[in-house]
């Protein structure tokens, strides 16, 4: 029984916490619990920013289609080159004139990044916000609308390039990153004849 | 058992532990992974959605081409006699419904495909071409039993997927009439997975004759002539034409000879190294092109005006271009107005209408409609010849009925050395084609023009000389016969076959008006409107009705000069009756300076008698009948020309637009034999043609401006009609510019001939906007909307 006791009294004393144990254990369950709680938030961040990036994804590319669209069922457009022997026309803005006789007109503002879009002689009305004209290798605005025409007045095709810049809400902070920004490249002519 | 019952406890402990870490790390990982799962599979379908829309628009795309291609090739088996495609008619070819006052229709054997032969329209044509592909893709069960027209005429064919085993990407494609239009809507699904995307555009049923020039006879092209448009001819397809003695279908003359004898020489190297070299017939050398390019170094050519081609522009650049900067100036006045600062001439007094020519050519350079300060900068009017003129001999193509081989081992060299100068067709068509089909190259007959020439006839008044009398009345005046002095025929030819002496009726105004048979008068600054109807005797095919009262002039030893019979034995039958003279019975006259507010049109002869049956344009005659034709608004007297049109009305209107010269059977001579340059040059009485021009055979010469189609009806064979006393076909062709009788000109003259007098100033342009007479039948052609693509639900 003594041995019985005894033994029974050690094991309680073994079985006991101490203090420091006990402060470890629960510094180690706090460090644990907080990896995995920062863990878990920037799963959740990485699932916004992605559903963010994907929502950009999908508007940039309504975008695109839509000006896409607009050139391949216009008519007319601009500007036109000073000169008529220029090929190339390179700004900031886009004017088309629909079959219909209705023009539109984008325009890229770079103080205000956002691309505008205006109807006939209605209001300007934003078309996509967060939005970066090309620069150079130095640093200089590059037009995001390149307009090539034959004769100064036959638009042969027109190309844009945007930057859509990504949500800042939604950046991995932690890991220091920020969520890429989507490129907007497109090309296209106008649909004269099908073949 | 000792140590069991210490391990044990100790052993529970830490399994507890890692239970409850390993349970939250599985929580925040699962976490991670399901959110990771969504993100991804977000954004595959975002992808994926991005990639469908991308090949349902591909597939819609491709379906609108796969249309429009099949909706040409079927339209072009219907070949109609009606000038006008309207609405009506529109709907009767398609459902084929017309009737025997829309004139013959006759519908081609199906090409590429075994299927009916005679389709009731061009619905049911379409129809059997979507059948004949004996697709059995079906994703609905509703498409097995397409294709099909519906109740409301609308022809719904079977989708047809792209890839084979791919039945997810597919386009099906739908025709519909498009009412109160000539247009047929063509729409085309295309389907890529759940999405779809829809297209649609407008097709504008028409009949066009897409050439500058037609013609059964041999074509020449001389110097300063400019083309703009296709031309075509079946010379040398009848059996034994197509010999050495009857000459070659086509001739044209560089614009650039005779300017310097070394120029001339380098001209000569040119055309030898482009009848060896070129492969794709332009005459031109592509520097860049393997085969084309390989002994242009060698030969001394370059690429003066860096369009891309060695021709005769660039050896021309070469040898006037004192200063280099690849282009040459011809007027330092136009360029100091055009901004260009004031430049040396470097090229004058050796051919000014050369440099007029190719520097004032296509006013309108942009396109645009206006002709401005924009067009000047294009190179319009610049004073400077270089690339902004894009200078080509034929802007266009040319189209042969005979074969390459044949023509060549016939006239013993390669054709391009026959016809020379460039050619640049437009895009994706062949400079030169040869052994071209007679439904797609036809030939034109007098008899085609029977129904267009008696709507003519009906208009005109037989009131001429109540006309002229009220004419003279109002300020105008007559010279009769007998007191008018003799002029040539051809005017102003050295080599005249005839000579009439013509009454002169000048300064009046005519309104539908016909000219009696035999008046052979001279109008001078006379205006026409409406319909000018020649009359003349159509039995005249007795083969010497050319010559029976032709003179002849006789030069007295005293100096004198009279004229006397040519012919003084020879007479000509019309039926029963014996002529002498075959003058009273025809009509050969001469338009000098007139102006025709609408056509001339004329009795048909039976047989091509060009002594006989003869009209002359002389002098700065314009032809006007759109009073919206901007060239009017250029006119001094531009509000009274479109106040008279208008007052025409716009039935009358619309059938005058459809020929502006429906001559079948007459030989119509434009210009003079004899060069003319006014003291200044823009003042140089120039023949202003406009819109579709019918006629036997047709001579035109000295300063005109062309803008339509010229079609002609005279194919020569020796031995007949005019042919009968020793002619050969070579002497009858359509001439444009001016050739020697080295040529087979007869009546032309070059530098070195007596009378010669200069090269002129010839644009001839196609009008792919031209009317066309009832009559001439042709393929029905199809032409895209533009205005009316769509992207989406058509409205």
């Amino acid at each position: 029984m003594k041995r019985s006791r005894g033994f029974s009294t050690r094991r309680q004393a073994r079985r006991a916490l101490t203090l420091i144990e006990l402060l470890i254990a629960l510094a180690i369950t706090a460090t644990l619990l907080a990896a995995m709680l920062m863990a878990l938030q920037v799963g959740f961040h990485g699932y916004q920013a992605s559903v963010a990036q994907s929502s950009t994804h999908m508007t940039g590319r309504i975008v695109v289609q839509r000006i896409l669209t607009l050139v391949r069922t216009g008519a007319a457009f601009g500007p036109l080159p000073d000169d008529p022997r220029d090929r190339f026309v390179q700004g900031d803005s886009l004017v088309i004139t629909l079959a219909s006789g209705e023009t539109v007109s984008l325009r890229l503002d770079r103080a205000q990044e956002t691309l505008f879009i205006r109807a006939g002689a209605g209001d300007e009305r934003t078309l996509l916000s967060g939005v970066r004209g090309p620069v150079d290798d130095e640093g200089a605005a590059r037009g995001a609308f390149t307009l090539e025409f034959e004769k100064g007045t036959s638009l042969v095709r027109a190309s844009f390039d945007l930057t859509v810049a990504g949500d800042p809400e939604s950046q991995l902070a932690i890991e220091g990153d920020e969520v890429a920004p989507l490129r907007l490249v497109g090309t296209g002519s106008p649909r004269r004849s099908p073949w | 058992m000792t140590n069991r019952t210490t391990q044990r406890p100790h052993s529970l402990r830490r399994r507890g532990m890692a239970s409850v870490f390993a349970l939250l790390l599985l929580v925040v990982l699962s976490s991670l992974a399901a959110s990771m799962a969504v993100v991804a599979q977000a954004n595959l379908r975002a992808a994926d959605g991005a990639l469908l829309a991308a090949r349902a628009q591909g597939a819609a795309e491709s379906g609108l081409v796969f249309a429009a291609h099949r909706l040409a090739r079927e339209s072009s088996r219907f070949v109609v006699a009606r000038g006008v495609v309207d609405d009506g008619f529109a709907t009767r070819l398609w459902s084929g419904s017309w009737t025997l006052a829309d004139g013959a229709v006759s519908v081609l054997p199906p090409e590429g495909f075994d299927g009916p032969l005679s389709p009731a329209g061009l619905a049911e044509a379409l129809r059997d071409a979507h059948d004949a592909d004996r697709g059995t893709f079906a994703p609905d069960a509703a498409h097995g039993t397409l294709p099909s027209i519906l109740a409301d005429g609308v022809l719904v064919t079977r989708p047809l997927r792209l890839e084979e085993g791919d039945d997810r990407v597919w386009f099906q494609v739908t025709y519909a009439r498009v009412e109160g239009t000539p247009n047929i809507r063509v729409t085309a699904l295309g389907v890529a997975g759940d999405i779809r995307r829809t297209l649609s555009m407008d097709f504008r049923l028409g009949k066009r004759i897409e050439y500058a020039l037609l013609s059964p006879n041999r074509v020449m092209i001389g110097k300063n002539v400019l083309v703009e448009g296709p031309l075509g001819t079946r010379y040398g397809t009848v059996a034994g034409e197509l010999t050495a003695a009857n000459g070659d279908p086509l001739v044209m003359r560089s614009d650039f000879r005779d300017l310097s004898t070394a120029l001339d020489a380098r001209l000569d190297a040119l055309v030898a190294a482009v009848a060896v070299a070129d492969v794709d017939g332009d005459g031109r050398l592509r520097p860049a092109h393997s085969l084309e390019g390989g002994d242009l170094d060698v030969l001394g050519f370059t690429d003066v005006d860096g369009n891309g081609f060695v021709d005769d522009f660039d050896l021309f650049l070469g040898e006037f271009d004192a200063d280099g900067d690849g282009g040459v100036v011809w007027d330092e006045t136009r360029t100091a107005q055009a901004g260009l600062g004031e430049l040396s001439a470097e090229f004058t007094g050796v051919d000014d209408q050369l440099a007029r020519l190719i520097d004032l050519a296509v006013p309108d350079r942009n396109d645009d409609g206006v002709v401005d300060a924009r067009d000047v900068r294009l190179g319009y009017s610049d004073g400077v010849l270089n690339s902004l003129d894009v200078y080509a001999k034929v802007h266009g193509n040319l189209a042969f009925g005979v074969e390459e081989s044949a023509w060549e081992g016939t006239a013993g060299e390669p054709w391009q050395q026959l016809a020379q100068g460039p050619i640049a067709p437009s895009d994706r068509e062949a400079a030169a084609r040869f052994e071209v089909d007679a439904n797609e190259l036809r030939e034109i007959n007098t008899d085609d023009f029977s129904a267009s020439a008696q709507w003519f006839s009906t208009q005109a008044q037989s009131n001429f000389d109540t006309q002229a009398n009220a004419g003279l009345a109002d300020g105008g005046s007559h010279t009769p016969a007998a007191v008018a002095p003799f002029e040539a025929v051809p005017y102003g030819s050295p080599t005249a076959y005839d000579f009439y002496q013509r009454p002169i009726y000048e300064g009046i105004t005519f309104t539908d008006v016909r000219i009696p048979k035999g008046l052979n008068a001279l109008f001078r600054d006379c205006t026409f409107l409406g319909t000018c109807y020649l009359e003349t005797e159509t039995a005249c095919t007795d083969t010497k009705w050319n010559y029976a009262g032709a003179l002849k002039v006789v030069n007295a030893s005293d100096g004198s000069v009279s004229f006397a019979p040519r012919f003084p034995s020879v007479t000509a039958q019309l039926a029963s009756t014996t002529l002498n003279d075959t003058r009273p019975h025809s009509n050969s006259i001469r338009f000098d300076g007139c102006t025709f507010l609408g056509s001339i049109a004329g009795d048909t002869p039976a047989q091509y008698t060009h002594w006989r049956n003869k009209v002359q344009i002389t002098g700065a005659t314009r032809f006007y009948s759109d009073p919206d034709d901007p060239e009017i608004q250029l006119q001094p007297d531009a509000a009274t020309l479109r106040a008279q049109l208008l007052a025409l009305g716009t039935e009358k209107l619309d059938r005058l637009q459809r020929s502006s010269i429906m001559l079948p059977g007459w030989s119509v001579d434009v210009g003079n034999f004899t060069n003319e340059v006014a003291s200044d040059p823009d003042l140089t009485p120039r023949v202003r043609l406009r819109g579709t021009i019918v006629a036997g055979v047709m001579d035109i010469r000295g300063t005109a401006d062309l803008f339509g189609t010229l079609l002609m009806t005279f194919r020569p064979v020796a031995g007949q009609g005019p042919l009968s006393f020793n002619g050969i076909p070579e002497s009858f062709n359509t001439t444009i510019g001016y050739f020697g009788t080295s040529d087979g000109d007869g009546e032309g003259a070059l530098p070195g001939d007596a009378g010669f007098a200069g090269f002129g100033e010839i644009r001839l342009r196609y009008d792919p906007d031209a009317k066309l007479p009832d009559g001439v039948p042709w393929p029905i052609s199809v032409d895209p909307v533009a205005e009316t693509y769509r992207e989406g639900a058509a409205p």
